[in-house]
C-alpha cells in the first residue's frame, strides 16, 4: 500500500508516522489533562488520527477520486472514506455528549478541573429526601 | 409467516431502533411506557423464535438490502448468538417492567420520554452487536449502545453520576476507537469486513505484524467495554451512581455483550489457534482473571455504598467469564457462557432488590441500612438469595457454572486454577455476610423506613420471576447447560 499521490510525492510512510504522532499526542492529552474540556479535545485528536489512518489506506497509487469517468481507469478505494464518514458522525456525537456533561458538571460542582472536584469536601447527601 | 421468520434477525434490531424515537415524538410519559414494555415483549418473542430455530440446527442469515455477503452487511444468528440474545432480551424485559416502578422517581416526568428513548436505543445497539456479522457494523452498534448508556448513567440521583458518566465516556470512547483502529488494520490486510470472510482470509494468509497489532488493539478496546479486570475503572462508579433500573439493565446486558464480541472475535475472527496459542493471550487473560477474582472482592469488602459494592462483585464475576474465554477450549467457552447467563440472572435480582431498598430508604450507605430486613422482607430475602448465588453455594446457579469452569480448567491440566476460584468465592462470602449481618442483625442507625411504602407490583413481579428462574436453574441446570454447550459448539464449528 503505497501512499505516494499522483500530484505531490509523499515520502515513504509519512502519513502513518504523522497519524501515529497525532494519536499519541491525543492519548497523552486524554490521560494527562486535568481540564475536562481539554480531555475531550485530546479525545478528538486521538479519533482524528485513526480517521487519518483509514483515509490513507484508501489511497491507491495514481488513483483518481472514485467518480465514474471514461478518461480514468484507476480509482482510489472509497470504502474507507465511507466508513470514516460514519465514524466522524459518531465522534461528533461523543464530543457533543461529553461537552453537555461538562456543562452539567460545572453547574453541579462549579469547576471543570478534575482535581478540584476531588479536593472538594463532598457534602454527600447522607439521606436523600 | 415464513416470510417473517426470514426477517427476524433484522427485526431484532430495527424494532427498538424505530420505536425508541416514537417515545420522544409522542412526548407522553404513559404512551412512552407502553411503547417501551411492548417493544421489550416483542424483542423477547423474536429472540425466543430465533432460539427455537437454532435449536433445530438452523442458522439464520440476513443480507441487508439483498447485497451478497462480502460486499453487503450480513446478519447471522447461530446457536451462540441466539443464546446471548435470549439472555439480554429476558433481562431487558424484566428491567423495563422494573423501570416503571418507584425505583427512579428522581427523573422528572418531562424527561421520561427521552430517558425511555435512550433506553431503547441502548438495547437496540446491544442487539445489533450480537446479530451483526460485519466488523464495522459491530463498531457502529457498539457506539450506539455506548452513547445511550452515557445518557442513561447521567440521569442518576447523585451529581456524582455526571462524573461517572463523563469518565465512562472518555474511557469508552478510547476503547471504541481502539476497536475501530483494529478493524481498520484488519481491513488493510484482508480487504473485507465480513467476519466469516475475515476469518477465512486470516486463516489462509497467516498472521503478520498488522494482524498482531489488530489483535492487541481489539483486546484492549473490548476489554475496556467488558469491564475486564485492569480496565474496569469506569465500572464501579457507573454502576454505583446510575439510576437503579439502569444498573439492572447494564449489569445484565452491556458487559455481557462486550464479552460475547470478545469471544466471537478471538475464537472465530482471529481463530483460537492464533489468538490464544500463537499469541500468549491465554496467559494474559488468565492472569487478569486471577487478579480480578482475588482483588475485586477485597475492594467490595471495603466499600461503604451498597450498589458500588455489588458493582465490584460484578468485576469479580466478569473475571470468571474471562478465565473461561482464556482457557481456549470448547468446555471453557461453554462454562464462560453458562456463567454469563447465570450471573445475569443473579446480578439482576440483586440489583433489583438493591434498587427497591434504596428507593424506600433513600440511602445507599450500608451502615444506614441496619435492620431494614424487618421492614422490607421480600427484597432482603431475594438479595440474600442472589448473594448466595454470587458466592456459588451448592444448589444455586453460581455453583453450577463455577463447577463447570473448574472442570474445564482441570480438563486442560490447569487444576491449580481451582485455588483462585475457591479463594475468590470465599472472599465474596465475606462481603455477602457483611450485608446479611447489617440488614438483619444491626439496629437501625437512623430509622429510615417510611411506613406505607410497600413494594409495588411492577417491582415484585420481575423480581420474583428472575428469582424463580435462578432458583429453578440452580436446582435443575440441564436446560441452560445444554444451551451453553450448543452455543460453544456452534462457536467451534464456525471456527473451522
Amino acid at each position: 500500500m503505497s501512499v505516494a499521490g499522483d500530484g505531490m510525492a509523499v515520502p515513504g510512510l509519512l502519513n502513518y508516522w504523522v497519524a501515529v504522532g497525532v494519536l499519541v499526542c491525543g492519548l497523552i492529552m486524554v490521560v494527562d489533562s486535568r481540564n475536562m474540556v481539554k480531555k475531550l479535545i485530546g479525545l478528538n485528536l486521538f479519533q482524528s488520527a485513526v480517521f487519518l489512518i483509514f483515509i490513507t489506506m484508501g489511497k491507491v497509487s495514481n488513483g483518481s477520486a472514485p467518480i465514474l469517468d471514461p478518461a480514468v481507469s484507476t480509482y482510489s478505494n472509497p470504502l474507507p472514506h465511507v466508513l470514516i464518514l460514519t465514524a466522524i458522525v459518531v465522534g461528533v456525537a461523543t464530543t457533543a455528549l461529553g461537552l453537555a456533561l461538562v456543562v452539567r458538571i460545572r453547574r453541579a460542582y462549579g469547576t471543570i478541573y478534575e482535581d478540584e472536584i476531588a479536593d472538594k469536601p463532598q457534602v454527600e447527601p447522607e439521606i436523600i429526601p | 409467516m415464513a416470510q417473517i421468520i426470514n426477517h427476524l434477525p433484522i427485526l431484532q434490531v430495527i424494532v427498538p431502533l424505530l420505536l425508541g424515537p416514537f417515545c420522544v415524538v409522542l412526548g407522553h410519559r404513559g404512551l412512552a411506557r407502553i411503547i417501551m414494555v411492548t417493544t421489550a415483549v416483542i424483542m423477547l418473542v423474536i429472540s425466543a423464535m430465533l432460539l427455537g430455530g437454532t435449536l433445530q440446527g438452523e442458522v439464520f442469515i440476513y443480507q441487508l438490502g439483498g447485497w451478497a455477503a462480502p460486499w453487503g452487511i450480513e446478519y447471522r444468528v447461530d446457536g451462540l448468538t441466539a443464546f446471548v440474545l435470549i439472555t439480554i432480551n429476558l433481562v431487558h424485559l424484566l428491567a423495563s417492567v422494573f423501570c416503571l416502578g418507584r425505583a427512579d422517581d428522581n427523573i422528572a416526568a418531562s424527561a421520561r420520554p427521552v430517558f425511555y428513548c435512550a433506553w431503547l436505543l441502548c438495547i437496540a445497539g446491544l442487539n445489533g452487536m450480537v446479530v451483526s456479522n460485519d466488523a464495522f457494523n459491530v463498531f457502529v452498534f457498539l457506539e450506539i449502545s455506548s452513547l445511550s448508556t452515557y445518557v442513561l448513567i447521567s440521569c442518576g440521583r447523585d451529581p456524582k453520576a455526571l462524573l461517572a458518566a463523563y469518565r465512562y465516556l472518555v474511557m469508552g470512547a478510547v476503547g471504541a476507537t481502539f476497536v475501530l483502529l483494529s478493524i481498520g488494520l484488519l481491513y488493510m490486510q484482508t480487504g473485507t469486513l465480513n467476519i466469516t470472510d475475515l476469518a477465512g482470509i486470516i486463516a489462509i494468509r497467516g498472521s503478520d505484524r498488522t494482524v498482531v497489532m489488530a489483535l492487541a488493539f481489539f483486546t484492549i478496546g473490548i476489554g475496556i467495554k467488558s469491564g475486564m479486570f485492569p480496565l474496569h475503572d469506569w465500572l464501579p462508579n457507573a454502576y454505583g451512581f446510575a439510576p437503579n433500573s439502569v444498573t439492572v439493565l447494564l449489569s445484565g446486558t452491556a458487559t455481557k455483550v462486550a464479552l460475547y464480541v470478545m469471544l466471537r472475535f478471538l475464537y472465530n475472527l482471529f481463530g483460537a489457534e492464533f489468538s490464544l496459542i500463537e499469541m500468549p493471550l491465554d496467559t494474559v487473560l488468565i492472569i487478569c482473571a486471577i487478579l480480578g477474582m482475588l482483588l475485586a472482592p477485597i475492594m467490595a469488602l471495603r466499600e461503604s455504598n451498597l450498589k458500588r459494592m455489588f458493582a465490584w462483585s460484578s468485576v469479580a464475576q466478569i473475571s470468571y467469564m474471562v478465565m473461561g474465554i482464556g482457557l481456549g477450549s470448547t468446555a471453557g467457552a461453554a462454562a464462560a457462557l453458562l456463567h454469563l447467563f447465570n450471573h445475569s440472572l443473579v446480578k439482576v435480582a440483586v440489583f433489583m432488590a438493591t434498587g427497591v431498598l434504596i428507593a424506600r430508604t433513600g440511602t445507599a450507605r450500608i451502615r444506614h441500612l441496619g435492620g431494614v430486613a424487618h421492614h422490607q422482607r421480600f427484597a432482603c430475602y431475594t438479595l440474600l438469595f442472589g448473594g448466595l448465588g454470587l458466592i456459588g453455594i451448592p444448589g444455586t446457579v453460581g455453583f453450577v457454572s463455577k463447577w463447570m469452569l473448574v472442570s474445564a480448567a482441570v480438563d486442560k491440566g490447569w487444576w491449580w486454577l481451582a485455588i483462585p476460584v475457591l479463594a475468590g468465592s470465599l472472599a465474596s462470602a465475606a462481603y455477602i455476610w457483611r450485608i446479611v449481618e447489617t440488614l438483619w442483625a444491626k439496629p437501625a442507625e437512623i430509622d429510615l423506613c417510611k411506613p406505607g411504602a410497600p413494594i409495588h407490583i411492577v417491582e415484585w413481579l420481575p423480581l420474583s420471576v428472575i428469582t424463580a428462574l435462578a432458583l429453578w436453574f440452580g436446582l435443575n441446570a440441564s436446560f441452560p447447560s445444554e444451551l451453553a454447550a450448543l452455543a460453544a459448539n456452534s462457536l467451534a464449528d464456525t471456527g473451522q
